[in-house]
């Protein structure tokens, strides 16, 4: 009892609590002492260029998933729907040589994808889980049956060039991505439609009592994850340079990992898309740093995979004892 | 209490770290780095190559892995800019995917030298250095068309292949299939195996259940020779050369596998990459472009044939009897 409050007098108020919230924020700041310490090419405006650029595409995909997650559900497709929006739109891109042309088709196959899992999960009632799977395998063989396993040659120079463009030091890629950031953080924070998505995650039943059409609010956060699938597929063009078939498919872990670490709920109605940017930047400087650091490729994985016990630890043991 | 677990969470990824993080040396010499798309057995022997002549010239070597995948060689690719090597050495993990942080690299006027696999429509790799896949195709090719000559057709053959969208791959079937073309009265079936041991099993067992007969067989790779034994052992069709029925065996690579089977004479004979002049090659190609030289765009090293008779005497010089 006496430890009880001697911890209040030694941390701030409020201080555990928002360790629940924001379990991604100890982390990052000591991986940003522990780097920038280790390497003295972690701070450089080079370095932090490129984690940005690199991240754009796993920040994009992060929010979509976040809202599917905020709902009570999961969209296991992301990663690969990524894929083949970046493998379509490359072949478009490729024989037309038309940017605008690549970003509406990308954007259509994301959203096409998405509509499939919002009709299945929201109107027919499957499981989100193995529907996702089912869409994931999908999505998967239109990404390397089209491309025949290689990557899509013939990006347009002015799209490879994007890749390079900042803009007040920050890539013009990874605009897009905080663009999309401020879209949803205002969506989810002051529409109706944004109170729906928290009501449905965290009360499905007294969603539904207070007159909420639950059908609709799934449908809609399927598609609208699929939708940014497909964005995020677009902008792997302008980050890697061309269309590559396998773009997503180590990408599914990442994402759902930087959304669980930053804090978001998977069984819904608790968490932000502020958290996700966290769990993104956490991964980002993660990734970064241990590459800048020299440790071995599956030497990362053990660390990415301990710090993913300890996000969720952390969220879990002080998340819950707030309320 | 409550503070506990989350300073025991802070102090534990605090020694994570410290333990695992060891400080890059700042030096005034050369630094290369190595971006290396996975690894295998021959792929870490060109890399010990590389090593080996990097460390005798003094340079310090910054090695990543990716693992196959092109996102995280890209990312590796970006980090080794961000060291301030001044040269890098890339196997791509596949043509095309690593452009944008090539490009990243050509801006900051780092060379590239690609090795073992080209990337030929790249707008900054400065060089390659690989095997001559053609001609150890042809080489194989030759061998095996000189050994059944002799026969009655029609001679049927099984070719191995190894990956549709490898180029290496690609190069060794189309070497080996003009030499097998000095034949009158052959026919070739081609497996595709993503060069995978269990797919050579499969499409082995597969070949011979639907042709009997088949004469010998061509592996892309070395290390499908074991495969091929088995289910020659299975069929009863395992014959010391020069005795009837004798299946003809041949691959390319030089593996510790490849080699074994040579010896005893289950293959007549393989194709031995000289990966140590590929990784000893592709540092000093990245000397050069340092020093401001011109050197040849590409650059192959072909490999050597050993029968079974005499591929113990050269012991020392297969990689795969080390």
């Amino acid at each position: 009892m006496t430890t009880r409050d001697d911890t209040r007098r030694l941390v701030p108020p409020g201080f555990l609590s928002n360790a629940g919230r924001y379990p991604a924020v100890a982390i990052i700041a000591l991986l940003l002492v522990a780097f920038s310490t280790v390497s003295p090419f972690f701070l450089k405006l080079g370095n932090v260029e490129a984690m940005l650029g690199a991240n754009s595409v796993v920040l994009i995909a992060a929010v979509g998933m976040t809202l599917v997650f905020l709902t009570g559900g999961i969209d296991l497709s992301i990663a690969t729907v990524i894929s083949a929006s970046a493998v379509i739109a490359g072949l478009v891109m490729a024989a037309t040589d038309s940017i605008v042309l690549g970003v509406l088709t990308a954007l259509a196959v994301g959203a096409g994808f998405g509509c499939l899992n919002g009709v299945l999960i929201g109107v027919l009632g499957l499981t989100p889980f193995i529907t996702t799977m089912a869409t994931q395998l999908i999505a998967r063989g239109v990404a390397f049956v089209l491309s025949q396993g290689v990557a899509v040659k013939g990006t347009p120079y002015a799209l490879l060039d994007l890749g390079f463009v900042t803009v007040l030091g920050v890539p013009a890629i990874t605009w897009i991505a905080l663009l999309v950031v401020a879209l949803f953080v205002w969506l989810l924070s002051f529409t109706t439609w944004g109170r729906h998505v928290m009501l449905v995650g965290s009360n499905r039943a007294a969603a539904r009592y207070s007159g909420i059409r639950v059908s609709r609010v799934e449908f809609g956060v399927y598609a609208l994850s699929g939708l940014l699938g497909g964005l995020a597929g677009f902008v792997s063009i302008a980050n890697l340079g061309n269309a590559i078939p396998g773009v997503g498919d180590t990408l599914l872990l990442i994402i759902i990992g930087a959304v669980v670490l930053g804090g978001t709920d998977m069984n819904g109605g608790e968490g932000s898309i502020g958290r996700t940017v966290l769990g993104v930047a956490l991964l980002a400087i993660l990734f970064n740093g241990l590459n800048l650091i020299g440790i071995p490729f599956y030497d990362q994985l053990i660390v990415q995979g301990v710090l993913i016990f300890v996000g969720t630890w952390l969220a879990m043991t002080f998340g819950r004892r707030r309320t | 209490m409550r503070k506990t677990p989350f300073t025991t969470a802070l102090v534990a990824a605090a020694l994570t770290l410290a333990t695992a993080a060891t400080p890059v040396l700042a030096q005034d010499g050369i630094k290369i780095g190595l971006s290396v798309d996975q690894l295998f057995e021959s792929r870490v022997g060109v890399n010990n190559a590389i090593k080996a002549e990097a460390a005798e010239r003094g340079y310090e070597l910054v090695e990543v892995v990716a693992d196959g995948d092109a996102q995280a060689q890209n990312a590796q690719i970006q980090s080794l800019i961000t060291q301030e090597v001044d040269a890098i050495l890339v196997c791509a993990v596949d043509q095309n995917t690593i452009e944008r942080a090539l490009i990243a690299a050509g801006r900051a006027d780092i060379p590239v030298v690609a090795y073992d696999r080209d990337l030929p429509d790249s707008r900054v790799v400065a060089a390659f250095v690989g095997p001559d896949s053609l001609a150890d195709g042809r080489e194989a090719g030759q061998y095996m068309a000189e050994a059944l000559s002799g026969r009655d057709g029609p001679i049927v053959v099984l070719e191995l292949l190894g990956a549709l969208n490898d180029q290496n791959g690609i190069d060794r079937s189309k070497g080996f299939n003009e030499a097998m073309a000095a034949l009158p009265d052959l026919e070739i079936i081609q497996a595709p195996t993503d060069w995978d041991s269990a797919r050579a099993l499969s499409a082995t067992q597969n070949a011979f259940q639907a042709n009997p007969d088949i004469a010998g067989v061509f592996a892309a790779t070395d290390t499908q020779i074991p495969a091929i034994e088995t289910v020659l052992t299975d069929l009863g069709k395992l014959k010391p050369a020069g005795e009837e029925g004798h299946v003809v065996v041949t691959g390319i690579n030089g593996s510790p596998d490849g080699y074994r089977a040579t010896v005893s004479g289950t293959a007549d004979g393989i194709v031995v990459m000289d990966l140590d002049t590929t990784g000893r090659t592709a540092v000093s190609l990245a000397t050069s472009l340092l020093d401001g030289e011109e050197v040849e765009r590409v650059n192959v090293i072909p490999g050597a044939f050993y029968t079974t008779d005499t591929i113990e005497a050269s012991k020392d010089d297969i990689w795969g009897a080390r």
